[in-house]
């Protein structure tokens, strides 16, 4: 399992203060939010912003964090005994972590622990006996394409979570579910699958997974909802004089017609031709007018023949002659 | 041969909509930080239920909200502000993305 240096990450030293890692991670959090950020590699480096952050604003963690980093760095591949609470490091499996799995393992430590304080507490006792829990939710992201959306389709994920062992120690467990996505489904909207979340407690039922659904970006379509946006390419005879054109749509191609004296950016709305639903998406298209390359002395005739034919000045607005 | 067993899932907003827990264990917030939430007016919830006369137990929510809920809750804790400014925010931000994905039309 690979170590984090959070304060690497937050670009701060091991002494900061609370206030110098306020500061720092607010500075990074402006740089990499995803929202606002146009760093390549914004969402990566702000979850380990996230993630450092988490554990060094709260003292608790951050001084069993420090413990931690103190046996690593001392060429310890596990947290001396004793460390929050008990719980140590199962053995690490070999393979080569990925960037999410040390933030899990630790994250899960912290949740158990809480847990565990919570089942110890006055009530519990009271109670005589652990109160059964319902298995935390979870949440992962899925992308499929717009043709996935339309026809369905069955996917394998991979989904990485911790559980406990017979001994009642966190262990990391990849299992692969395969997951038949609904016809319809759009971006952004979630999925629920029951019982596929961490297992509960005491008896208590499974929580559920939560995916949430992102389209993998399209060679033609935007999105918007269930509309669809395309951008269409005229050629300039089309665009002046009107004419028939043969259009892709998700439901096959389809014949569109175009309107004498079409400009470039004017939109064609092609009804329920978007994405499934009720009511169904519209498919907006994009006039796009294309100039053939005057590449032979024949088009350039031509071309010229139409500077004598349709003479005008393209300028005049800004005041200029042609 | 290998048995698979395949899952079928099944869409928030088509039968299957959030409770208030499971909306606070998605934001990871408690119930409280949800129920401001939808009595502030942020996020809405399903069936056009009178909000000060429902008991949040009966609240149920949409794939939209969830995915509201989960970006104010990330605006607050990512920028460090009040609810109010990360709701804002998040008005913003999906303006941004809306101009940005028309943006991309003309663009290509």
């Amino acid at each position: 399992m690979e170590f984090k240096d959070y304060y690497k990450i937050l670009e701060v030293t091991p002494e900061a203060s609370q206030d110098d890692i306020r500061k720092a991670y607010r500075k990074l959090a402006r740089k990499y939010h995803p929202d606002v950020s146009k760093e390549k590699d914004a969402e990566t480096r702000m979850r380990e912003v996230n993630e450092a952050n988490d554990v060094l604003r709260d003292e608790e963690k951050r001084a069993a964090y420090d413990q931690l980093r103190t046996n690593v760095s001392s060429g310890g591949a596990t947290p001396g005994p004793g460390w929050d609470r008990g719980f140590e490091f199962a053995g690490g499996d070999g393979h080569a972590p990925d960037d999410a799995q040390f933030h899990d393992f630790l994250s899960s430590l912290f949740k158990q622990a809480e847990r565990q304080r919570r089942g110890s507490g006055a009530d519990a006792r009271q109670a005589g006996a652990q109160q059964p829990y319902k298995g935390e939710d979870h949440h992962a992201d899925i992308e499929i394409s717009l043709e996935d959306s339309l026809n369905g389709v069955t996917r394998e994920l991979g989904l990485r979570s911790v559980q406990l062992d017979a001994q009642g120690r966190p262990q990391l467990v990849n299992r692969t579910l395969s997951v038949k996505i609904p016809v319809g489904v759009r971006a952004g909207q979630m999925i629920r699958l029951s019982g596929q979340g961490m297992p509960g407690e005491a008896g208590g039922p499974a929580g559920d997974l939560f995916l949430t659904v992102h389209f993998a970006a399209h060679p033609l379509y935007q999105v918007q909802g269930r509309d669809l946006s395309m951008k269409l390419p005229v050629t300039p005879w089309e665009a002046a004089c009107g004419g028939q054109v043969h259009v892709p749509t998700l439901q096959g191609e389809v014949e569109v017609s175009i309107g004498a004296g079409s400009q470039p950016g004017s939109k064609l709305r092609l009804r329920g031709k978007g994405l499934p639903g009720d009511p169904a998406g519209d498919l907006y298209l994009v006039l796009e007018v294309v100039w053939p390359p005057a590449t032979t002395e024949a088009a350039k005739q031509a071309y010229q023949a139409l500077a004598k034919a349709a003479p005008f000045n393209p300028r005049r607005h800004l005041g200029v002659q042609a | 041969m290998k048995s698979v067993t395949i899952y079928s899932a099944v869409m928030v907003d088509d039968g299957a909509p959030l409770s208030v827990h499971e909306m606070a264990c998605l934001c990871e917030q408690q119930i409280d930080w949800v129920v401001t939430l939808v009595r502030e007016g942020f996020v809405g919830v399903e069936r056009d239920v009178i909000i000060a006369e429902t008991s949040p137990e009966r609240w149920l929510f949409a794939s939209a909200a969830a995915a509201r809920a989960r970006q104010i809750a990330r605006a607050q804790r990512d920028f460090e502000v009040n609810l109010e400014a990360a709701a804002l925010m998040v008005d913003l931000m999906q303006e941004v993305r809306q101009l940005r994905t028309q943006l991309e039309v003309y663009q290509r």
